[in-house]
């Protein structure tokens, strides 16, 4: 459950307007909020690394709520997406396709069509382990033990391909007999004959007749593939053997938290939750939000004893957590 | 017996003993899907009788109306997870069986469901398979808290396949076996996932077996022979290669008699043997080493091999010309795939083998677990040997029996 970016505002301003000492605007605020929640977020990989030393040990308390390496591990739920990825059929690589940026990648799961369909667990290498990996008969790896290595690169997905039976002469249109996918208006198209930069105006998916953005001279029978924007700096997974499709348990960074507002009659800010994104941290965190929020407006404002008492706070925060 | 609930086992006994299943439509819908739980994974080429591809199912699609009157379904379908989806609409109701090919054909249709698949699946519960050994380590001995705290999978794969090379030289069961006959050439073609002979016998009449002995130090099959000029230089080709003849050595040994070497005398083979005599190997019986007496180790009339490491071979005594042998041999267990199998005797040794060769080779291990874990080893591999010895005592008593038989 998500922190109300409304409750940590308020605090903030109702714990720093207690003594006078000054005011936080939204932008402040919203900017502070981005780099605390990063902070908290971040924290969560050496801290986890430092519990899991109690599991190693023998010590970890695991009595039902108190096993504080599970704790930690639990607050990262809200950033835990399992994420089909896409494959980039020219390089037979799997590519990330959606918005959010992936922080790290988890478990991978390979997918391998046939009897028996397998759901295979992927070991995720370096480059250099999988090309050795690979190479030694032993270890070489099959649909029941895959690898994988990461990768990034620009990525031009591939929507859809087909061929044009008939000539066209200096036309913009055609049409189209479809391989694969479906053309969307805007995709870019690519082909032997076909203009640099030519996109797709209109398609009809009834009569499969296809517009260029120009006019085009193409001989029967040219291919021609069709490819959404450019995707940069991908994520790229290298899969060996390629599985059918492939499934990673995703961390996600944290969506940026923004205290939405409207101005008031008198020129006051007032909240609106509808333009407002709540902080994505479990809600577990909240208190830690405000005190490293405090921390930072106590230097906009210059105060250094609210530097401390905050530092302190969270310092003391911390170490409870951990011993 | 009880159904599948959750044991080890996952078959009715319907499917083990029969190789079939049964499904019945509940819809008339297209694309119907009925998913099987045959140990065995379907084999699907194709679902139509004129591909070619259709002599490769391992299985044979039943339907029937009235559930007592099967025939083969030759329409479109396919078999995706093990499960077949039927491309066109089934009547409402009809009895669908899946028959995975038998030796005797299955027990529905024509009864053609001829095949090995259900054979090839009896006794398979005493095995599991190396994919499982994998899964359960990673889950029994790797993991936070445990002494392996962390591990590669390629690791364990890598040192669960060499444990199985190791294991089947000497542990397991995994002795293979080829009938075959001897050719005009005397010699026949190793097995391809040969790694070592256990024994060859030729089959007599009876079918008895009579064990056939290495030739050793008998004869020879050179891995070279170079071609030699007057001098005896070994001679080139344009290449600088040396140039290669055939062996005579082994040209001989095709046409010995091995009557001469063995002591066997008879009618046929009189003649021969006086003029052998003549050659200057003796006077009187002349055989191979008669100065001294005979040589028992030879003294046999099973006839002889050796191995023709040239030509990847192995070759016989001219006698067992036309002769049906038995060739008994061990591979490693890796030859086709993961699915290679361990007997459940030897489960606990191949966990205590990939123990002990993960910390072994980890740097950082205290030496003394990794002693500790060479001893576990040790101990259970020693378990798993007299386990799989099969060491019966009611079978050692019988043998026991004969033991007041006096041997002239």
């Amino acid at each position: 459950m998500a922190v109300n970016i409304n409750t940590v505002y308020t605090t903030v301003l109702f714990i720093l307007n207690k003594e006078q000492r000054g005011y936080v605007t939204p932008i402040e605020f919203n900017s502070i909020s981005t780099q605390v929640q990063e902070e908290i977020f971040a924290s969560y990989f050496p801290d986890g690394n430092q519990l899991n030393r109690f599991n190693q040990n023998n010590q970890q308390n695991d009595t039902e709520f108190f096993n504080m390496f599970k704790g930690n591990a639990y607050k990262l739920y809200p950033f835990e997406q399992d994420t089909a990825f896409a494959l980039d059929i020219p390089t037979q690589s799997f590519y990330y396709a959606g918005n959010r940026t992936v922080y790290k990648t988890g478990e991978i799961i390979s997918t391998y069509t046939g009897n028996p369909t397998r759901n295979s667990i992927t070991q995720l290498t370096s480059k250099s382990d999988f090309s050795t990996i690979t190479r030694s008969r032993l270890t070489s790896p099959t649909s029941q033990y895959p690898i994988a290595h990461n990768t990034h690169a620009n990525v031009t997905p591939i929507t859809s391909t087909g061929t044009i039976p008939l000539v066209t002469n200096n036309s913009a249109t055609a049409i189209l007999a479809i391989t694969t996918g479906t053309p969307g208006v805007g995709n870019l198209v690519t082909g032997t004959g076909i203009a640099n930069g030519t996109t797709v105006a209109a398609f009809n998916s009834v009569t499969n007749l296809i517009t260029f953005s120009s006019v085009q001279t193409l001989a029967a029978g040219v291919s021609l593939v069709f490819s959404s924007t450019v995707i940069q700096g991908s994520l790229i997974v290298t899969v060996a053997p390629v599985p059918n499709s492939l499934s990673i348990n995703c961390l996600f960074r944290p969506t940026n938290p923004v205290w939405g507002f409207d101005v008031g009659t008198l020129g006051q800010y007032t909240y609106n939750a509808s333009t407002s994104t709540d902080f994505e941290l479990d809600v577990s965190e909240q208190t830690n939000l405000i005190i490293n929020i405090l921390k930072y407006c106590g230097i906009i404002i210059s105060d250094p004893n609210i530097v401390q008492q905050a530092q302190a706070e969270a310092q003391q925060v911390e170490n409870n957590e951990k011993s | 017996m009880p159904i599948p609930n959750g044991g080890l086992i996952t078959e009715t006994n319907e499917q083990y003993y029969a190789g079939a299943q049964g499904f019945r439509a509940l819809t008339a819908l297209a694309g119907q899907s009925f998913a099987t739980t045959f140990d065995t994974n379907l084999i699907l080429g194709s679902s139509d009788p004129a591909q070619e591809n259709y002599t490769l199912n391992n299985f044979k699609l039943y339907t029937s109306a009235d559930g007592i009157a099967y025939t083969e379904y030759i329409l479109a379908f396919t078999a995706v997870n093990n499960a077949i989806i039927f491309t066109a609409a089934i009547p409402i109701g009809t009895f669908i069986i899946v028959q995975m090919k038998a030796l005797d054909g299955g027990s529905f249709g024509d009864r053609n469901a001829t095949g090995k698949a259900v054979e090839e699946n009896y006794g398979s519960y005493s095995y599991i398979t190396i994919n499982d050994i994998v899964d359960n380590f990673m889950v029994g001995y790797v993991g936070d808290g445990k002494l392996i705290q962390t591990c590669k999978k390629s690791d364990v794969v890598f040192h669960v396949k060499r444990g199985m090379q190791e294991f089947s030289y000497d542990t397991l069961k995994s002795i293979k076996s080829q009938e075959l006959s001897i050719p005009p050439s005397l010699a026949v073609i190793l097995p391809q996932d040969y790694v070592n002979y256990v024994r060859i016998s030729s089959i007599d009449r009876l079918g008895v077996k009579r064990i056939i002995y290495p030739a050793n130090n008998l004869t020879i099959s050179p891995y070279e022979m170079p071609l030699q000029d007057s001098a005896g230089q070994p001679t080139q080709d344009n290449f600088g290669a040396n140039l290669r003849g055939t062996s005579i050595t082994e040209e001989r040994w095709k046409n010995a008699n091995d009557s001469q070497l063995t002591g066997v005398f008879n009618n046929d083979n009189l003649n021969a043997f006086f003029a052998f005599m003549q050659d200057g190997y003796g006077y009187g019986m002349g055989q191979y080493g008669r100065r001294y007496g005979l040589d028992p180790a030879i003294t046999q009339i099973n006839g002889w091999f050796n191995m023709n490491e040239r030509e990847g071979r192995v070759a016989f005594s001219s006698n067992l010309l036309d002769r049906l042998i038995v060739l008994e041999y061990i591979s490693d267990g890796l030859a086709y795939d993961l699915d290679s199998r361990v007997p459940k005797m030897a489960e606990d040794a191949m966990y205590a083998h990939l123990l002990y060769s993960i910390l072994s080779t980890r740097s950082g291990t205290p030496e003394g677990v990794v002693q500790r874990f060479k001893r576990d080893r040790s101990a259970k591999l020693r378990n798993a040997k007299i386990r799989l010895s099969n060491i019966k005592l009611d079978e050692i008593t019988q043998v026991m029996r004969g033991k007041s038989k006096w041997i002239k």
